[in-house]
């Protein structure tokens, strides 16, 4: 219907777009660690007091035999929490940039891109820090360790998928963000992070093996502590396939009539 | 009369373009009260249709400057956006040659907490401009808003006739072949006006293709030797800038007859 010759924005080549996305992830980790004498130290701060309290509940109250605790449980929280924290604000990814949404013909799935970078940032910076800290758990580096990149790359893709679908959802409803919001606290205790998968019983392990947080969990344990994977893997990544359709489908319906009503 | 060369080719055709806005599709609705109805068998509300674009065709060629007038309402922001490529038209099309940017409102995406400068290279990604080119005209954009010493100042710390010389300098950098203009000529005080006045007028004449909306007449006149007025009635004049904003403003001084 449209015949567009070149259409671009002034100068909207990959390159400007590239360069607009890693502003956008710069600002935002800008805005995040300005002003604070501690800084980066912040972002440490969460996951170190979940370690206290968690180690606590499961060490001493509920004597897990869990070995290496500790690094078993950052080893599942920290990519757990890259997930759900990148998921959590990509429902508002269209929402909340609708001044520029509707001013600047930007591709709006920059928006999501930025939520998925800054998150991966904090991530990765914080992992760097539990794989200096191995060794103090007696935990020793080996070639495992490289299933992390695979590990992150699934994992990226779950959240393209998730997020896109998402995002739109939330220019549809806006009370997606608080049914999000309860889906993932449920997702949270469906996901092996802070007890193994061995202790499961089997009724209740297909639940775990159709969650594809558990296979991706896994590998990042794995690469830790030099676990054997468990199966899960092609349903998992069946199922990242398949919402990556349904958000690619979901945002291609909606992109330009969610224009007019964000 | 010279004819040929890049001034005659055309750079935004708009063919036919109607823009039909449904108000009661707000589709932001929540998905529980979906539910709700659903089960309860409601129907849809009606729809409360409007129309503020009907078959509006015309060019614009290489070195022209296109005028939209009209009164509030007629869809004349919608226009620019259609030509943007932000929102689709209802029927029709719109064909472009060439790297098009819209100045539709100045400083979009300005932070508070973050510095001019930051603000600066932000607003730049955001209009299109490559991180190099922002970078080279850093200074420049300082010293045409005359903000020199306060690029390292947090936005918030910033007047708002600062901000707007900010944003407003870092969007004469914008260099593309189609420029796209809403409303953004009164920056400032006078004399920054006078000052921003006369480097848009530069950018212009710089043989882009240019589309834009004011209610300044003065303004209109000044800049523009094609212009397109959009009436209530749904009728589409358009022709030499004078002689169409003439009418325009004759239109708009005569007495109500409803």
């Amino acid at each position: 219907m449209i015949g567009r010759l070149r259409r671009s924005i002034s100068g909207g080549s990959a390159s400007a777009l590239r360069d607009l996305l890693f502003n956008l992830i710069s600002r935002d980790l800008k805005l995040k660690y300005q002003g604070s004498v501690l800084g980066f130290l912040w972002s440490l701060v969460n996951p170190l007091m979940t370690l206290v309290i968690y180690s606590w509940v499961f060490l001493v109250l509920m004597k897990s035999g869990i070995p290496h605790f500790p690094i078993f449980l950052m080893a599942g929280i920290l990519p757990w929490n890259f997930f759900a924290n990148a998921t959590m604000s990509s429902v508002d990814a269209f929402t909340g940039n609708s001044g520029l949404i509707k001013k600047v013909p930007v591709p709006k799935t920059i928006f999501i891109g930025s939520v998925i970078g800054f998150n991966l940032v904090i991530f990765l910076m914080v992992l760097v820090i539990v794989l200096i800290a191995m060794p103090v758990f007696g935990v020793p580096y080996t070639f495992r360790l490289f299933l992390i990149i695979p590990g992150v790359l699934a994992e990226m893709a779950l959240l393209v998928g998730l997020s896109l679908t998402v995002s739109t959802l939330n220019v549809l409803f806006h009370d997606t963000s608080h049914i999000l919001e309860i889906m993932l606290m449920a997702w949270f205790w469906i996901t092996p992070v802070t007890y193994e998968m061995a202790s499961v019983p089997d009724k209740f392990r297909i639940i775990l093996e159709l969650n594809p947080m558990t296979f991706i969990i896994n590998i990042f344990q794995s690469a830790v502590l030099g676990s054997s994977l468990s199966g899960g893997f092609y349903i998992g990544l069946g199922e990242i396939l398949l919402l990556i359709f349904l958000g690619a489908w979901l945002y291609r319906r909606y992109r330009y009539e969610m224009v007019e009503w964000i | 009369m010279d004819i040929g060369g890049d001034k005659l080719q055309t750079a935004i055709e708009v063919m036919e373009v109607t823009k039909v806005f449904n108000l009661t599709a707000d589709r932001r609705r929540s998905l529980k009260g979906t539910v709700i109805r659903f089960l309860k068998g409601q129907k849809k509300p009606p729809d409360v249709l409007i129309t503020p674009l009907q078959r509006v065709s015309f060019s614009v060629r290489r070195g022209e400057v296109v005028g939209i007038v009209g009164e509030n309402g007629v869809g004349k922001s919608t226009l620019l956006k259609i030509i943007a490529g932000i929102i689709r038209p209802s029927s029709g099309s719109v064909r472009i040659d060439g790297r098009i940017a819209g100045l539709l409102e100045i400083g979009l995406g300005f932070h508070p907490d973050l510095t001019g400068r930051e603000n600066a290279i932000l607003y730049g990604s955001i209009l299109g401009l490559p991180k190099a080119a922002i970078r080279n005209s850093l200074d420049q954009i300082a010293s045409f808003a005359e903000l020199e010493s306060f690029m390292d100042v947090p936005l918030k710390k910033y007047s708002s006739g600062m901000q707007m010389r900010l944003g407003f300098s870092v969007a004469m950098t914008v260099d593309p072949d189609i420029l796209l203009l809403d409303e953004v000529f009164s920056v400032g005080d006078q004399k920054f006006q006078q000052k921003s006045f006369g480097r848009l007028e530069e950018m212009i004449r710089a043989n882009k293709a240019v589309v834009l909306v004011s209610h300044d007449l003065n303004v209109m006149k000044r800049l523009c030797n094609k212009a397109v007025f959009l009436s209530k009635s749904g009728e589409t004049i358009l022709g030499d800038a004078t002689e169409v904003l003439d009418r325009y403003d004759a239109y708009m001084r005569s007495p109500v007859t409803e």
